[in-house]
């Protein structure tokens, strides 16, 4: 794993980040802050590093879910016994995507987090479909995720041109 | 109990199984939302919870009973994180990142010739941190950590350990304290680093009473004595997590212990309780990384 020393500045790298739309802030952010030494400090180049955009995915992920499975709680229960049960439902339901494709043999020892992305980011995106056709408020939550989809989806355009000046930035900070 | 019950009791193998198996599986998005939830559940492991409330109520005193139970999720909270770096790098190397604090200390440590002895506490990911020591080394490391209670839990760490462990690093396990003094003396002799937890007594080694956060707590005279009989110094080192995927590595003065009279405890006190000021400095700012799930003190003696 690459590790960049005694740069500050270097924690904006945008392969620090997964996501196209945070690799274009961040590398923003990393053009207009300049060099910022600083001793004792280690930063490791892998593209999940980034606490800003996993816990910003997170909270976005999590409050589309809970808004999600509200909607469809709401149907069964009381409203208020459905806006408790949410969040919990679902985490776990978006624990399960997570777990069952470990149960698979063969994949059982091998690094799965990618297809797990892609299979939990589609069953949202299919949840979104699904309820931004309705005419209840949780829409507007819908169109939010598929927005911000699409949003990503352009910014990934952006950045596929600027890999190489991403790729010159990086190699400076580890020379 | 059954022994497939076990396995699920807070330290059985499950629980390291099913940790293992979300690092490979779960995107690292998820991660935020299944650590609070997992942690949340481990609040129902009463011992572990009292442990660390009656830790805290001496560590933070005057402090409600209701604060410390909401510290001590904020303790769990950290735990869950730390132990999911740890398995995170033995799978992927994932480093986090890392800031020096006590540079000056550390390069005396990186510096010094010959063995030493690294003394550190069940804090932030002593684990990592020793993993990265040896990376960034050319000097090996021997660590000395107390084994797991469960023996299935012992032995899927082995697993885990042989499977992906280097060269630079080997773990030795108190348990067996005859043959280990004489293995950690050689270790030394031979140039090697000795890493040893400090801050906890297991049955069977030898500890001195001290005052630590105003209570009387036994503290192991292990490493101290084996820094005597080497002539090495101890360097207090601690790894304390700052956030997601950052720690904090701080060093600080390395501790002498000289033979100076004939009662071997007179000698061994100073060293101790310079120990003791430096733990009780990090765990003043970082108490909500200290995983000692077990009160350091007695209630009835304190």
């Amino acid at each position: 794993m690459k590790v960049v020393r005694e740069r500050a500045d270097a924690r904006w790298l945008p392969s620090r980040h997964r996501f196209a739309l945070f690799k274009l802030l961040a590398w923003t952010r990393f053009r207009s802050s300049g060099p910022k030494p600083q001793a004792g400090l280690a930063l490791g180049i892998d593209r999940d590093q980034s606490a800003i955009e996993n816990y910003t995915v997170a909270a976005w992920i999590m409050a589309s879910a809970s808004c999600f499975t509200f909607a469809l709680l709401d149907r069964v229960l009381l409203s208020a016994a459905a806006a408790v049960l949410a969040p919990f439902v679902a985490a776990a339901v978006l624990q399960v995507f997570v777990v069952a494709p470990g149960f698979v043999k063969a994949w059982r020892n091998r690094d799965n987090t990618g297809l797990n992305s892609f299979v939990t980011i589609t069953a949202i995106t299919v949840t979104a479909i699904y309820f931004a056709q309705s005419d209840q408020w949780v829409r507007i939550i819908a169109w939010l995720f598929l927005a911000s989809l699409a949003m990503n989806a352009i910014a990934s355009l952006v950045t596929r041109l600027l890999r190489a000046r991403f790729a010159a930035d990086e190699h400076d900070l580890l020379a | 109990m059954k022994r497939w019950a076990k396995r699920f009791l807070a330290r059985g193998v499950f629980w390291r199984q099913l940790l293992r198996h979300a690092v490979l599986n779960a995107p690292p998005y998820t991660e935020p939302v299944a650590i609070a939830m997992w942690s949340l559940l481990f609040l129902l492991w009463g011992s572990g919870r009292r442990g660390v409330i009656r830790n805290l109520a001496a560590i933070k005193p005057g402090s409600w009973m209701v604060t410390n139970f909401l510290r001590t999720y904020r303790v769990f909270w950290n735990y869950a994180w730390t132990i999911a770096d740890n398995v995170r790098f033995k799978e992927f190397r994932t480093l986090p990142d890392w800031r020096f604090v006590g540079l000056d200390h550390f390069r005396a440590l990186h510096e010094h010739q010959g063995g030493a002895i690294i003394l550190t506490a069940h804090m932030g990911n002593y684990d990592l941190g020793a993993h990265v020591f040896s990376a960034t080394s050319d000097r090996r490391i021997v660590m000395v950590r107390a084994p797991e209670r469960d023996p299935e839990t012992q032995e899927f760490e082995s697993e885990q350990r042989g499977r992906r462990g280097g060269e630079s690093l080997r773990v030795d396990f108190s348990a067996r304290t005859s043959d280990l003094a004489i293995d950690l003396l050689h270790a030394i002799e031979a140039g090697e680093l000795v890493a040893i937890q400090g801050d906890r007594v297991t049955p069977g080694i030898g500890s001195i009473d001290v005052e630590f956060f105003g209570k009387r707590a036994a503290m192991p005279t292990g490493p101290f004595a084996l820094a005597m009989a080497s002539r090495v110094p101890i360097f207090p080192l601690f790894i304390i997590r700052r956030g997601r995927r950052s720690y904090a590595l701080q060093t600080f003065a390395p501790i002498h212990v000289q033979r100076r009279s004939r009662n071997r405890e007179d000698d061994l006190r100073p060293a101790v309780e310079a120990w003791v000021k430096d733990l009780e400095t990090v765990l003043r700012g970082s108490w909500h990384q200290w995983f000692a799930f077990e009160p350091f003190y007695d209630e009835a003696a304190a």
